[in-house]
């Protein structure tokens, strides 16, 4: 099994575990940039192209606080910026995790999990999704080069 | 009609005059020293709604006038004109029978006691010049706000990149020479990551100075800041987006590009949140008389008659606005399941000049 299957059966078994619908790990590219390059359950590949700057929006509000951040009952409202949250348009999610994860002075990912259509992930899930993205950080899964 | 028993009718010249206060386009209306109508011609009763057996000897004058306008007040009876023997040019609030109300401009005169001391009042509707004045004012708020939002954000454009950026930078370069140092290994990853941080940190500052207004815009025109934009959309929001240019290469009136600029924004934003599209096709077409730009998804559209279904309705609100400005035409073709496209044509004179427009004036 090559790394990128690896990957993405992972991601595809958190999916499963978590009943989220959609599940993505974005990588940095060592020019302040994220790349979503493994995902699961995604509808399109739109969100395979969207490159996220890392101080930018949702995501960066996560990298930037080292923190995990949660968005429930999410919309997009009249008059907001939508390039804040352009991976939950693409997948059309309407809640969702987003985990920063990396070894110091590695740059940071993030790993994201959401749901569509009103439904929530249960605090069980996220604290699951919280310690995949932990794992993930390990070496031995050469995220990071 | 018929009103009034005329000194003198049966003579030529009363004749004549009587055909002349019958046949005036202004409404007159002739009101006895107790306020109350005795002679009123056809214009009058067309204006009022009230035919002349119901108005003559039967109404009074504040029946139908509401009262004057002032430079506060829509109508007021302080200085009424009854109580002055002439007055040139007033406004008044007139009531018709069916209880509408509307202004009309009017001037009066108190005839000479040999006419029994009547008032003559002479009106004419002025709705339609009012609205336009509105109108016209109106535009011209919305320019000068539109503009002064410009300035702006090109300032705050300005600011962000020379000050802020600069500064950021200038840390940058002081993390780096401190990197070369000796120093233990757990410094140099905290050292690492405030570098990132700090890069990370100017990165956005910049784009948040094109975003805001990008220099592109005044320096190298609207072909080149409108295809940096499409690119940026494409790897912002994952949409396959293509601009196209037709045409000239030449340079447009600064209010025109920038208009256009906002325009296209607010489109492509409003796709990328809305329509669900994977494509989005920009075009700008210079034809030499006009210039036509087009924005057209694959998404998932809506009913253009039906705007309100989600947001407010003021990004839409905003485009007819900018366009109307530049003597444009704004159409939106969608239909739920089937796209959407946005289409805005500017007349053009040779010199990428509005046409028909005096550049001091805003169009009424």
């Amino acid at each position: 099994m090559g790394q990128r299957e690896e990957i993405e059966a992972k991601l595809h078994q958190l999916r499963n575990e978590t009943s989220a619908d959609f599940v993505a790990l974005a990588l940095p590219d060592g020019k302040n940039r994220l790349l979503w390059k493994y995902g699961s359950g995604n509808r399109y590949d739109r969100y395979k192209r969207i490159v996220t700057r890392t101080g930018k929006g949702f995501v960066g509000k996560a990298i930037m606080s080292r923190c995990p951040v949660i968005y429930h009952a999410f919309a997009p409202r009249s008059g907001d910026d939508p390039s804040n949250y352009p991976i939950l348009l693409a997948e059309n999610l309407t809640s969702a995790v987003i985990v920063p994860f990396g070894p110091a002075g590695q740059g940071v990912g993030v790993l994201l999990a959401g749901c569509r259509e009103d439904r929530q992930l249960t605090s069980e899930a996220i604290l699951r999704i919280i310690a995949e993205a932990g794992e993930l950080a390990n070496p031995s899964y050469r995220l990071f080069m | 009609m018929g009103t009034m028993n005329w000194i003198g009718a049966n003579t030529a010249k009363g004749h004549f005059l009587e055909t002349l206060f019958e046949h005036m386009s202004d409404a007159i209306l002739i009101v006895d020293t107790n306020g109350f109508l005795i002679g009123v011609n056809q214009a009058a009763e067309r204006l009022t709604g009230w035919t002349a057996e119901e108005l003559v000897g039967k109404v009074h004058l504040c029946t139908i006038c509401r009262g004057m306008a002032t430079c506060t007040q829509e109508a007021a009876c302080e200085d009424c004109f009854a109580r002055q023997p002439r007055l040139a040019s007033f406004e008044i609030r007139l009531r018709t029978k069916s209880g509408e109300e509307f202004p009309v401009i009017a001037s009066s005169t108190r005839l000479p006691d040999e006419a029994m001391g009547a008032l003559a009042l002479i009106l004419r509707d002025m709705t339609e010049q009012q609205r336009m004045e509105r109108e016209r004012f109106r535009r011209m708020m919305s320019s000068r706000m539109i503009q002064a939002q410009e300035d702006e954000r090109r300032r705050i454009s300005r600011e962000l990149h020379d000050s802020i950026g600069q500064t950021l930078y200038s840390i940058l370069v002081g993390l780096r020479v401190v990197n070369g140092l000796e120093m233990e290994e757990s410094m140099r990853k905290l050292l690492a990551d405030m570098d990132q941080l700090a890069s990370s940190a100017l990165d956005e500052v910049k784009h948040m100075a094109v975003e805001l207004r990008p220099s592109t815009l005044d320096d190298l025109g609207l072909v080149p800041a409108i295809r940096s934009f499409v690119k940026r959309f494409e790897q912002t929001f994952g949409i396959i987006s293509t601009f196209q240019a037709v045409g000239g290469r030449r340079r447009f009136r600064p209010e025109v590009e920038t208009a256009l600029y906002r325009i296209c924004q607010e489109a492509m934003t409003n796709a990328a949140k809305y329509a669900h599209t994977d494509t989005i096709a920009v075009s700008l077409l210079d034809t030499g008389e006009t210039v036509e730009l087009c924005i057209k998804d694959e998404g998932c559209g809506f009913n253009p008659d039906n705007l309100e279904v989600q947001g407010t309705g003021l990004g839409l609100y905003g485009m007819k606005e900018r366009t109307h400005l530049i003597g444009g035409v704004l159409q939106i073709r969608s239909k739920p399941g089937e796209g959407t496209e946005v289409h805005v044509v500017v007349p053009l004179n040779e010199g990428g000049d509005l046409a028909d427009v005096d550049q001091n004036h805003t169009r009424g």
